[in-house]
This record gives C-alpha cells, sequence and structure tokens, in this order.
C-alpha cells in the first residue's frame, strides 16, 4: 500500500476587483469575461483569518476614498421598496429613479447627480451605508494552490 | 538589520477624460531604508502630480478634497489671498473655479490651496514589515468585442502560486504556449482569411503612471495570438509560514 500523497498547500490570495472605464467619464464599470470579474492579486496569506482581516481593512478605506457614484453597471440588490428603506433609514433621501431601474447606470450620470446633491451633508458613516446599500465588493478572498 | 521598510505606493489614480479618477488599491513603487529617503521620492512624485490633476475634478467639491469644514476652507483660502468661488456651495462650481484661476496664483498660493486638500494625494509612504514574497501566475481578462479582443484593466485570475520566479516564469511560458497551440488550432478550424486579433494599448494605459505625459496613442495594429500575453507572473508579499 503506497503512502499517502501529501495535501497540497494553498494560500489565500486578497485580491482587488478590476474596473474599466465605462460610457461616461466618472463612472467605472466591472472588468468581466464570463461573468467573473478579473481581480489583482494583492497579498498572500499563510491563514485564511489573516487574509480575511486585510481583506475588511482595505475594503473600509476603499469604501471611504471613493466616492459612490464611481462604480456603475451593476443590479442594485434588493426590491425598490427595501432600498428606498434603506436609504431612508441611513437619514438620506433616496435616488428614486435609479431605484426604480433597479440598476446603477454606467451611461448616464443620475447617480453621480445624487451624490453631488447629499454629499455636502453626508457623514463617513452614510458614505459607507451608501456603499453597503449598492452591493459592490472592492476585494476577496480566495485560495489558490501552491505550486511545487 | 531592522524588519520594517518604508514602501512608497502611487494610489490608484486613472486619468480619465474629465479627469482623474481614484480606485481602490495602489501600486508599489520603491522601498527605502529611512523615511526620509522615502519621503524625500515621494515629494518629488507628488508635486509632479499635482501639476496636471485638477483636484477639483475628481469628485463633489470641497467635501472630496478637505476634511477642513467648508466654512474653515473658505478662511484659508482667503488667509492665503485667494477668493473662494462665487457658487461657494455648488460641488460642480469648483473644478471650473480651479481651471480659471489656478495659473494666475502664486506658486506658494497653489501650495497653500493643496495644502488643505489632505483627500487629494497621489502617493503614501508606509512602515511595513519586510516580508518574503511569491510569484502568482495570472490568467489575463481577454474579452471580444465584436471586432478584436482587447485586455483591459488590470489582473485577471489568479490560478498558481509559486516561491520560486524560476517555477513560477516557467508555468507561465507553458500556460502561454498552450493558450497559444489552442488559438492556433481554433482559427485553423474556422479556415478564416482573417486571424483574430489582440488589441494590447488598453492594459497598457490601465497599468502606466497616470501622471505621466500620455504618449501618443500608437495606431492600432492588432497583435496576433503568436505575439501575446495570455498570462503573466505577478510578485505579491507573503505573510505567514507554508
Amino acid at each position: 500500500m503506497s503512502a499517502p500523497k501529501p495535501a497540497k498547500k494553498i494560500v489565500y490570495v486578497v485580491q482587488r476587483f478590476s474596473w474599466v472605464p465605462a460610457y461616461i467619464d466618472t463612472v467605472f464599470t466591472a472588468a468581466a469575461r464570463d461573468d467573473k470579474q478579473a481581480a489583482a492579486p494583492v497579498r498572500a496569506f499563510a491563514k485564511r483569518a489573516d487574509a480575511e482581516k486585510l481583506r475588511d481593512e482595505l475594503e473600509a478605506e476603499a469604501r471611504h476614498v471613493v466616492p459612490p457614484y464611481r462604480i456603475g453597471g451593476q443590479n442594485l440588490p434588493g426590491t425598490a421598496k427595501k432600498l428606498t428603506a434603506a436609504f431612508r433609514k441611513l437619514g438620506l433621501e433616496p435616488p428614486a429613479d435609479v431605484i426604480e431601474d433597479g440598476y446603477v447606470p454606467s451611461d448616464d450620470d443620475r447617480l453621480v447627480k445624487w451624490w453631488y446633491a447629499v454629499a455636502p451633508t453626508a457623514t463617513p458613516e452614510q458614505r459607507a451605508g451608501v456603499w453597503e446599500i449598492l452591493g459592490v465588493q472592492f476585494y476577496e478572498v480566495v485560495e489558490v494552490p501552491v505550486g511545487d | 538589520m531592522p524588519d520594517t521598510h518604508f514602501v512608497l505606493a502611487r494610489l490608484n489614480w486613472r486619468r480619465t477624460p474629465a479627469g482623474f479618477a481614484r480606485l481602490p488599491g495602489e501600486t508599489r513603487l520603491a522601498s527605502f531604508d529611512t523615511r526620509a529617503a522615502a519621503d524625500a521620492e515621494m515629494w518629488k512624485r507628488e508635486l509632479a502630480a499635482r501639476e496636471v490633476v485638477n483636484p477639483f475634478a475628481v469628485g463633489p467639491a470641497p467635501f472630496e478634497q478637505t476634511s477642513m469644514p467648508a466654512p474653515i476652507f473658505r478662511d484659508w483660502l482667503l488667509d492665503a489671498g485667494i477668493d473662494p468661488p462665487k457658487k461657494f456651495d455648488d460641488p460642480a462650481a469648483w473644478a471650473g473655479w480651479w481651471a480659471k484661476s489656478a495659473k494666475k496664483w502664486s506658486a506658494d498660493q497653489r501650495a497653500k490651496v493643496w495644502e488643505a486638500l489632505d483627500k487629494v494625494r497621489f502617493h503614501a509612504v508606509t512602515e511595513r514589515p519586510k516580508l518574503p514574497v511569491v510569484y502568482a501566475v495570472v490568467s489575463l481578462n481577454w474579452q471580444y468585442n465584436d471586432q478584436f479582443h482587447v485586455c483591459d484593466g488590470e489582473g485577471g485570475e489568479v490560478t498558481n502560486v509559486y516561491r520560486s520566479r524560476e517555477k513560477a516564469e516557467h508555468d507561465c511560458e507553458s500556460s502561454n504556449d498552450i493558450a497559444r497551440d489552442i488559438w492556433s488550432e481554433n482559427f485553423e478550424d474556422f479556415d478564416d482569411d482573417d486571424p483574430p486579433e489582440f488589441d494590447t494599448r488598453w492594459r497598457q494605459d490601465a497599468l502606466a503612471d497616470p501622471f505621466a505625459k500620455p504618449k501618443k496613442r500608437r495606431l492600432f495594429d492588432g497583435e496576433r495570438f503568436s505575439a501575446v500575453h495570455f498570462y503573466e507572473v505577478i510578485e505579491i508579499e507573503l505573510e505567514g509560514n507554508l
């Protein structure tokens, strides 16, 4: 009976999703192929928990520095009723026409105009909350095999 | 020997027809043994970037640009001998104001304004532990746009990670050869006189320094798949023991 092969080693790679210019100047959309978004590797970890910690830190930083209208072309998660309630719970007037479409535009500036109107009084917490409602993710952790 | 160093990174700004837009992430440029050396290089690059960027065109102003409350920022400008825009409360008015006015100010006045714009930074220096590196083999994101194949944006899909650069490059080269063979076989199967073409300019643009003077874009002369990279090696740090 032959000895069992050693389990292949894996690393946990934090990677940053890739974005490409959309139809209007201020917006970017996902760089995707076959519904899979391209991503650039940022750092590798031996332990998943450490990778997830960095991912969460980078995600929070991204939401802090990128204005919420920057990413478009994705469906909005949830019903119009739930989305409207979520914005109101944040203390923000919802972008009603965008919610009605159920889709963040990548070829017009409706969300850009909406953010320009709310930005003067939006707090950092409200900004983070808008990103949460839009359902955009900037970083992820993937398992990758270590080659011999 | 210290177990930390000072890493200079360029923040992930992209040049757009409207100006510049910041996305998450950064590109590591160099590491230094001292903060002073890192800061010196950082400031050289930062000042060069400021020459080409309208800071008020990157988002609603002045909230995306400064942490100062608006009245404080107004006073800051006035103290520097600068009249704020007439439409002070219009977030979209500032970009035009800068475009029209900044060129009339002295260098000291422009520096004074930039000093207040703490949210518009193009580079960063951070002290980080010195870590070993590994080499990720990445499958690039080529897509067909009804005319030719385009690979825009950074990254792709990580297939393997190696501790040896040599092994990573061997995997990369083998994977590129296989991909080109598949393209070659598919092309022959279709008996097509027009081979598929690949536009590499978009990826080059995404990875280039956005603050450098844009090079005149070369005319598209599609690369044939025999010359195209479908995989590449990206070096990244490793935390923890494998």
